[in-house]
């Protein structure tokens, strides 16, 4: 939680988008700027890129006011996936009130899969988090390319875990919805009894999971 | 610093926090845009925070207090007397941070408005895009700044890591060669003692098969010279009888008897053999002190009495006790055994007594007491000899110490005996006087089982 002003009435939540280098990230943050209604959500600032790489982080706000008027603001941030950019991924993951971790799907990136893993418990338990305790969700992106780890296989590994795995491909918009409704699901679970969420403030599971992914225009149309 | 500060450092600056409009906007910025609204007709134009606070107002009259109250009414009413007030939210991130408002000097109302509102208009897209730029160059300064920061951190830490390594390496070279040094002193002289025992144990190992060796002829020449003194009595009876017969008594006779001494012959012949004897027992009594010297057969580590073993070692030196005609007076109480190697004990004894048995020619006294001492066994060795100034004294347990002349003593005896005492957990001291002797007293740790 990045704060909580009660004199202000007011809650900053931060999530965070893990992953290693080009797994889709920032392209996950991109599809749900497209998807989702921009009447809740702020624009999609991207601070600097090169070669298509972020180097600091993205951001995507949401805002969500409370029947009880506790102003709720939740920011998705993405970090830096290249090894080298580790200092930007402990600043980002600090406070963090949740986390995705964003895999690629292919044989090949099995390798920096894992090790993009250990390095979030290693980052996680540096800034003071517990990775047991908190809110994650694991997506398995670029399903659409050929070339990947079959999805049994993926279920298998990951089953023990006990952990939500999701199957996306965000360039598509595939996954990327159902990815940030379990991770924002799990995040209301973890802070609604301390902040009073339902019964103090009068927001419900539901209604929070609505506000949030209230569908564009253009998508409720299709 | 450690990383709890670490982390306290970065909450500071959290990536996330809340930027206000006043975080995001200044003077400069909306200075101009307010007075381009005041110059096309407005005649107040002000910028207000999420919570209706004033941050910047212009006005075309000079009463700025009246158009600070005019914005305040219509933040808290939502209109203001005589006056047309128009507003238009500023947004960030999703949320309204403030408003811009706008209040035109005539009373005409909405077509008035139209006239203004390309104007109104542009000025809102730039406060926009001036939100956006700034928060996007506000944040991307942050982490930055908290990357470096953080990077420099990490240097720094690592540097002084390396400095403490480098430091404790710089002490380990430096007190290398007196370590080395030290070392190699320990293990000369651990070799040496080894060398000494390894020697003594050869000795003993030789002693003793020299024991068993000398056993046997000494044993039957013993035997022997029983039977050979019966042998001579009965012959000696012989020549009595036939001397003593009429038929055999002739002057010639006589006079080969005389001739030949057999009269002193057959009465010498039993003081030799007896002597002989008497030899034989003495080279027994010698191989037996030998072979308890040696201790061939015990195993190590056993109960020893020390009185016998004192005993022992005075055998062994028997010769050279006698060739002095040293006086050993022997103060033995009962005391109970101790635990140690019966070979190392007597050792120990033997080079000190060695020691005593060098400290006078005539007149030389040892005496020799065991008794208890709390729970330790203490033995006492005295002698009336030459005795030792203290700067002797305190070093007659180091090794190669001696006094005595070049190739006459390597000093390692009672070096020996030190280490053999002290191993078993026992100690030395040492008490002398310049001229009037000295005296041992060593002190064992009692085995209490074996009492």
């Amino acid at each position: 939680m990045i704060e909580y002003d009660e004199r202000e009435k007011k809650v900053v939540l931060k999530l965070v988008y893990y992953g290693p280098a080009m797994s889709g990230k920032t392209t996950n943050l991109l599809s749900l700027h497209d998807l989702i209604d921009k009447s809740g959500r702020g624009d999609l600032m991207m601070l600097d890129t090169a070669d298509d790489r972020t180097i600091y982080f993205d951001l995507l706000p949401f805002f969500i006011a409370c029947p009880s008027g506790l102003k709720i603001k939740l920011k998705v941030y993405t970090v830096p996936g290249q090894v080298k950019h580790d200092s930007t991924r402990k600043a980002v993951l600090t406070r963090a009130d949740g986390v995705a971790f964003i895999a690629d799907s292919r044989i090949s990136e099995m390798h920096n899969n894992a090790e993009s893993f250990d390095n979030l418990e290693k980052n996680l338990a540096f800034v003071g988090l517990d990775i047991e305790k908190m809110p994650l969700a694991i997506q398995f992106n670029k399903r659409d390319l050929p070339d990947i780890i079959p999805e049994d296989q993926v279920c298998a590994s990951w089953g023990g875990t006990g952990l939500p795995v999701i199957m996306a491909s965000a360039l598509y918009g595939e996954g990327v919805m159902e990815t940030f409704r379990e991770l924002s699901g799990q995040t209301y679970d973890a802070i609604d009894e301390r902040l009073g969420l339902h019964a103090a403030h009068g927001l419900s599971r539901e209604e929070f999971l609505g506000r949030l992914l209230r569908p564009g225009r253009q998508a409720a149309g299709n | 610093m450690t990383m709890r500060q670490e982390r306290e450092k970065i909450s500071d600056k959290v990536v996330g926090r809340e930027l206000m409009l006043g975080d995001l906007l200044d003077a400069g910025d909306v200075t101009p845009l307010l007075k381009a609204l005041v110059a096309a007709e407005a005649s107040i134009a002000a910028i207000t925070d999420d919570k209706g606070e004033i941050l910047w107002i212009d006005c075309a009259d000079a009463d700025i207090g009246a158009a600070r109250v005019s914005v305040a009414d219509y933040v808290t009413h939502g209109k203001t007397a005589g006056k047309c007030l128009k507003s238009a939210p500023l947004m960030h991130e999703g949320e309204v941070i403030g408003n811009l408002f706008i209040c035109l000097s005539g009373l005409s109302g909405t077509s008035q408005f139209e006239s203004v509102v390309p104007t109104i208009d542009a000025v809102s897209a730039a406060l926009a895009s001036l939100v956006r730029a700034n928060s996007r160059r506000i944040m991307t300064t942050e982490i930055h700044g908290e990357v470096v920061n953080r990077s420099f951190e990490e240097l720094m830490e690592s540097n002084r890591r390396i400095s403490a390594s480098e430091k404790k390496y710089r002490e380990l070279s430096e007190t290398l060669q007196a370590r080395v040094d030290e070392k190699t002193e320990e293990l000369k002289k651990a070799f040496t003692r080894m060398l000494k025992q390894e020697k003594l144990s050869s000795i003993g190992r030789l002693a003793a098969g020299m024991a068993h060796e000398i056993n046997n002829p000494a044993g039957f020449i013993s035997s022997n010279l029983n039977t050979f003194s019966k042998y001579v009595g009965n012959l000696g009876k012989m020549i009595c009888y036939y001397r003593s017969l009429p038929a055999c008594a002739s002057p010639d006779t006589e006079a080969l008897y005389e001739k030949l001494k057999i009269g002193f012959i057959l009465k010498d012949t039993a003081d030799l053999i007896g002597q002989s004897a008497q030899g034989v027992h003495r080279i027994k009594e010698i191989v037996s002190n030998l072979k308890d010297f040696a201790h061939v057969d015990d195993s190590r580590h056993i109960a020893v009495d020390l009185p016998s073993e004192l005993d022992k070692a005075l055998n062994v030196l028997s010769h050279r006790i006698a060739e002095k005609s040293v006086n050993v007076v022997r103060a033995y109480s009962d005391v109970p055994k101790i635990v140690a190697d019966p070979a190392d004990i007597s050792l120990a004894f033997l080079n000190i007594l060695i020691n005593a048995l060098e400290s006078r020619e005539e007149g030389l006294e040892i005496s020799l007491s065991t008794g208890l001492s709390g729970n330790n066994v203490v033995v006492t060795i005295t002698d009336n000899g030459c005795g030792m100034p203290e700067e002797v004294s305190s070093r007659i347990f180091e090794p190669f110490f001696t006094t005595r002349d070049v190739g006459r003593g390597v000093g390692l005896g009672l070096t020996v005996s030190y280490e053999i005492i002290s191993a078993i957990g026992g100690d030395i001291e040492v008490s002398s006087e310049d001229g009037r002797g000295t005296t041992l007293s060593l002190s064992f740790p009692s085995g209490q089982d074996f009492k």
